[in-house]
C-alpha cells in the first residue's frame, strides 16, 4: 500500500555554495514547484561542513556538479557528513547527485592531477580521470531497461511509455559501477558513464545495498529534473514515502514532455549512438568555425 | 589570381618608384652579413617575398569566401599564418598603438565604444567585427588591414581588437604592446573551453610572462581578474583599474545564482560589502588581506533612461593617466565628467568605465574620452534599436547568466510592449544552454506578453513555468506561445505589437544572426559589417 501523502518535505542541498554547476538550481525548484503544486510544503536545507544534524529529517538528499577545485575543496567535508548522510538514506531519504556529485559520493576517484580521493561510498562507483582522455560533452538519451525495478517505480509516475530520461553531459571521468547498484540506464545518445559499456548512471532501489532509501547518481544535468518530470516524481515519491513510493497526483506535464520530447529528437538527430563523432562531421564543424559560420 | 588595383611585388626587382626593394628577410643565413639599415624615416618599408605572398593568398582568400556570401573572418589568418608564421606580429608592428579587448562578458560593447573614443582623437582605428574573436580572425583583420606592401592604408592606425578570453595567450605575442583591456571572468558557456578554472590557468601562464612595458586596464570588481593581473603589476606592468564608485542601484533582483567565487589568492572565504552583477562588487578577504583595489576610474550611474540611454558620472584621480598635468582639479585631485551614453545597463557602465581606463593606458585624456563616448552606439544585437512598420524593435544578444540578468535588469524598468526569447543551441550559441537556471527570468517577462521561439524554446517554456507560477505580475495569458523559426516569431509579433510599441528581442547567437539578417534584407538596419 502506498504512503499517505504528506504535507511537508525537506530537500538537503549539499554544497550549495560551491557545487552549483550546469544550473543545478532547476533541480530544486522543480523538487520544490512540484511539491508545492501538490500541497506539499518544501524546506530546503543548504548543507556544508558541521552541518551534520540538518541531515536528520531530510526526505530528498540532493549534490550537484562543480568544477574540479570545489569537488576537491568538499571531499574532506563529505568524509566527515558520510555517516549522518547514510544513516539518513537509510531511513529512507531519496539520493540523487549529479555530475561531480556522482563522482564525489562514490568510493573513490582518481586523477593524475590530484592523486587519489576517497569518498563516501554512498554511491557503489568508481572514477578515473585519464590524461587527455577526450571529455564527453552533448546532449544524452538514455533508457531504462524494459521490466527493471526503476521502469516500473518510472511507469507509477508517467505510465509504462516514459522509460527515457534526457539530460547534457559534460565530463572526462570514467565511472564503472559496482555490483550494489545498477547502470540507470542504457545510452540511445551520447555517451554515459565511460563511453565504452553503453551505460549511464547508477541506481539502487530502495533496500539495495542494504541501504533504505532509493539512491540514484548520474552525469545528466541540463539541469535534470525539469525535463525529466517522471524521475522528479520519483526522487520525490520514494523520499517522501521513506523508500515507499508516496502516492502523488499527476501534475499537467505538457510543457515538460515537450521539452523532453525535443530535446531527444534534436540530439538524436545530432549525436547517435556511443559512437564517435564521424570524421566529416568534425570536419564540418572545423570549417564552419574557420569560415565564420 | 590578383587582387585589383595590387601588384605582386617580387624580391630585388624595382618598384614603381624605382627603387630597389631590400632583400628578403627570409630566409637568413646563420652568417648573414648586417643588413644595411634603410635610410630613415623609413616609408613604406617592404616586405619579404614569403609575407607578400602570404598577404596576397589570404587576400584572395578573403574575396572567394565573401564571394560565396560568408564573412570569412578567420580562414584568410589562417592561410597567412601558414604560409609566412609570425605575419601578423610583423604587420602589427606598423601600428600607432593597439588594445586588446577581453573577458567573458562585454567585450564586444567594450571595444566598439573604445573604437569610437580612438576615432574622436584623429586616429585611423582597425577593428574586428564581433565575434571574429580568435586568433585566426585576429590575424585576417591585420592582413586585411594592410596593403600588400604590409603597410596599413592609413598613418597612425591604432588597432582595437576583440578578442576572446581564451584565445588572448595565443593573440597576444603578436601584439606585444597592445593595452590589455580586461573585463571580467564569468562562467560562460560551459561547453566551449571548459570551465573557469582552465581560462584562469592560461591567463596566469600568460600574465606571469608580463611586466615593465606591459598596461592593463581592469575591473577592480572582478577578484578573480584582479588577482590574476596582480601577477603582472607584480612584475612591473602598469596597472590601471576601475570599477563601480559605489554599490549600483538594482531595478530587478535577476537572483543571478552567485558562482563560488573564493578568495583567489588563499581560497580563503571572500567578504563582500556590495556585488553589482554576480560576483562582481567590493570584497575582501580577512585571512590573506586580499581585496579590491582602490580603482583609477570609477562609473556611476545618474539616471536611468529606460532601453535607449543612461547618464553616466565618471571619476579618475588626476595624475592616474592626464600625463601628469592634473587638469583643472591640481595633481592627486579627483576630475569628474558626466556623459549621455546610448548604451543601457549596469554591464554598459561597467565597459565605459573600461573605455576610459584603456584610453588612459593609450595616452587619451580622460576627459576627452568621456566625452567622446556620447557618440558610441550599440553594436550588433546589444540594445541595437531600429524601426520596423512604425515599431521599435531592439535587438539584445543572450549568452549566459551574466547576460540574462542584465538583460532582465534593464528590461524590467523600461517600457516593452512585447518580448521574444529567441533561445538556440547551435555550437556558437553553445550547446549546453542549461545555465538559464541559473538566473530568474521572471522579471524579464513579467507585465509584458511574449513568445518564445528557437531550438531549445520548449526548455526555455518550462524554465519559464517554474520561474513564474503563481507570479501576479506576469500577465495572465501572456504566454503567446512556441514558434520554432526565430524570424517567423519576431515578424508575428512585430505585426501583434501596437502602433509606436516596442519589441524587445532577446536571442542566443545564431537566433540573433537570423533575425538581423531578415531586418538587414529588408533594408531595415545595415548588415552585419564583414
Amino acid at each position: 500500500m502506498p504512503a499517505k501523502q504528506p504535507d511537508r518535505v525537506v530537500i538537503a542541498h549539499l554544497f550549495p555554495d560551491a557545487l552549483n554547476l550546469y544550473g543545478d538550481r532547476g533541480n530544486i525548484d522543480t523538487l520544490v514547484r512540484r511539491a508545492g503544486w501538490r500541497g506539499i510544503e518544501a524546506e530546503v536545507r543548504g548543507i556544508g561542513a558541521g552541518d551534520a544534524a540538518a541531515l536528520r529529517g531530510a526526505d530528498v538528499i540532493f549534490i550537484g556538479g562543480g568544477a574540479d577545485q570545489h569537488q576537491r575543496a568538499v571531499a574532506d567535508t563529505l568524509m566527515d557528513l558520510a555517516d549522518p548522510l547514510r544513516r539518513a538514506i537509510d531511513e529512507g531519504a531519496a539520493l540523487l547527485a549529479v555530475c561531480a556529485g556522482y563522482q564525489n559520493l562514490g568510493h573513490a576517484f582518481r586523477s593524475p592531477l590530484v592523486g587519489e580521493i576517497r569518498g563516501p561510498g554512498l554511491l557503489d562507483v568508481e572514477t578515473e580521470m585519464i590524461a587527455g582522455a577526450e571529455r564527453f560533452v552533448g546532449g544524452v538519451v538514455i533508457e531504462v531497461d524494459e521490466g527493471s525495478p526503476v521502469a516500473a517505480a518510472l511507469a507509477r509516475e508517467a505510465g509504462p511509455a516514459r522509460r527515457r530520461v534526457t539530460g547534457f553531459e559534460n565530463h572526462s571521468g570514467r565511472t564503472s559501477v559496482g555490483p550494489a547498484m545498477r547502470p540507470l540506464g542504457r545510452v540511445l545518445v551520447g555517451r554515459g558513464n565511460d563511453g565504452a559499456s553503453g551505460f549511464e548512471g547508477a541506481v539502487a532501489m530502495p533496500g539495495d545495498g542494504g541501504l533504505g532509501g532509493l539512491r540514484i547518481g548520474t552525469y545528466l544535468h541540463g539541469p535534470l529534473l525539469p525535463r525529466n518530470p517522471h524521475l522528479a516524481d520519483l526522487v520525490l515519491a520514494m523520499g517522501l514515502g521513506r523508500g515507499r513510493p508516496a502516492s502523488l497526483p499527476p501534475l499537467p506535464d505538457e510543457a515538460e514532455w515537450r521539452a523532453h520530447d525535443r530535446f531527444a529528437a534534436d540530439w538524436t538527430e545530432i549525436r547517435p549512438g556511443i559512437v564517435r563523432r564521424s570524421s566529416v562531421g568534425r570536419l564540418r564543424d572545423r570549417v564552419g568555425s574557420l569560415i565564420g559560420f | 589570381m590578383r587582387v585589383p588595383g595590387t601588384r605582386l611585388r617580387v624580391p630585388g626587382s624595382m618598384n614603381d618608384d624605382g627603387e630597389r626593394h631590400p632583400r628578403p628577410k627570409y630566409p637568413v643565413p646563420v652568417s648573414a652579413p648586417i643588413p644595411v639599415p634603410d635610410p630613415a624615416p623609413v616609408r613604406r618599408r617592404g616586405v619579404s617575398f614569403r609575407d607578400s605572398t602570404a598577404l596576397l593568398a589570404a587576400r584572395t582568400v578573403t574575396g572567394v569566401v565573401r564571394l560565396g556570401g560568408r564573412a570569412g573572418t578567420s580562414l584568410p589568418g589562417l592561410v597567412a599564418d601558414r604560409i609566412a608564421p609570425g605575419l601578423d606580429a610583423r604587420l602589427a608592428r606598423g601600428l600607432a598603438g593597439a588594445a586588446l579587448v577581453t573577458g567573458t562578458n562585454g567585450k564586444t560593447s567594450t571595444a566598439k565604444m573604445l573604437a569610437t573614443v580612438v576615432e574622436a582623437t584623429g586616429h585611423a582605428v582597425l577593428a574586428n567585427a564581433s565575434g571574429a574573436n580568435l586568433r585566426q580572425s585576429v590575424g585576417a583583420v591585420l592582413v586585411n588591414g594592410t596593403t600588400l606592401r604590409g603597410t596599413f592604408r592609413n598613418a597612425g592606425t591604432i588597432a582595437v581588437l576583440e578578442v576572446d578570453e581564451a584565445a588572448l595567450p595565443a593573440v597576444r605575442p603578436a601584439l606585444p604592446g597592445a593595452v590589455m583591456v580586461m573585463t571580467n571572468l564569468f562562467r560562460d558557456q560551459l561547453d566551449r573551453f571548459g570551465e573557469t578554472d582552465h581560462l584562469v590557468r592560461l591567463w596566469r601562464t600568460m600574465l606571469a610572462a608580463e611586466g615593465i612595458g606591459c598596461t592593463i586596464a581592469y575591473c577592480v570588481d572582478d577578484p578573480r581578474v584582479t588577482s590574476l593581473v596582480a601577477i603582472a603589476g607584480g612584475n612591473g606592468a602598469r596597472l590601471i583599474g576601475y570599477g563601480f564608485a559605489g554599490r549600483p542601484d538594482r531595478t530587478s533582483a535577476a537572483e543571478l545564482t552567485p558562482e563560488p567565487v573564493t578568495c583567489p589568492s588563499c581560497e580563503g572565504p571572500l567578504t563582500r560589502r556590495w556585488t553589482s552583477i554576480g560576483h562582481l562588487g567590493d570584497y575582501a578577504c580577512e585571512t590573506c588581506g586580499f581585496g579590491r583595489p582602490t580603482p583609477d576610474v570609477t562609473v556611476e550611474i545618474v539616471e536611468r533612461r529606460g532601453l535607449t540611454s543612461q547618464v553616466l558620472r565618471f571619476r579618475w584621480v588626476a595624475g592616474a593617466g592626464d600625463g601628469g598635468d592634473g587638469g583643472a582639479a591640481g595633481v592627486g585631485g579627483e576630475s569628474t565628467e558626466t556623459v549621455v551614453l546610448r548604451l543601457p545597463g549596469l554591464g554598459n557602465a561597467y565597459n565605459a568605465a573600461g573605455v576610459v581606463a584603456a584610453a588612459i593606458g593609450l595616452g587619451i585624456e580622460p576627459r576627452a574620452a568621456v566625452r567622446a563616448l556620447a557618440a558610441a552606439v550599440p553594436p550588433f544585437a546589444r540594445f541595437e534599436q531600429f524601426t520596423v512598420d512604425g515599431r521599435t524593435v531592439v535587438l539584445a544578444l543572450l549568452k549566459n547568466p551574466a547576460t540574462m540578468a542584465e538583460l532582465t535588469s534593464v528590461a524590467a524598468g523600461a517600457p516593452v510592449d512585447r518580448l521574444v526569447v529567441a533561445l538556440n543551441d547551435a555550437f556558437a550559441d553553445g550547446r549546453d544552454v542549461s545555465w538559464y537556471w541559473d538566473c530568474s527570468p521572471a522579471d524579464l517577462v513579467a507585465g509584458r506578453p511574449y513568445r518564445l521561439a528557437g531550438r531549445r524554446a520548449t526548455d526555455f517554456a518550462v524554465r519559464l513555468k517554474y520561474a513564474v507560477a503563481d507570479d501576479p505580475a506576469v500577465e495572465p495569458g501572456g504566454f503567446l506561445g512556441i514558434v520554432d523559426d526565430p524570424t517567423v516569431a519576431v515578424d508575428q509579433t512585430i505585426a501583434e505589437a501596437p502602433e509606436g510599441g516596442i519589441v524587445l528581442v532577446v536571442a542566443t547567437y545564431t537566433a540573433l544572426l537570423g533575425i538581423r539578417a531578415g531586418f538587414a534584407a529588408r533594408g531595415a538596419i545595415a548588415p552585419m559589417p564583414r
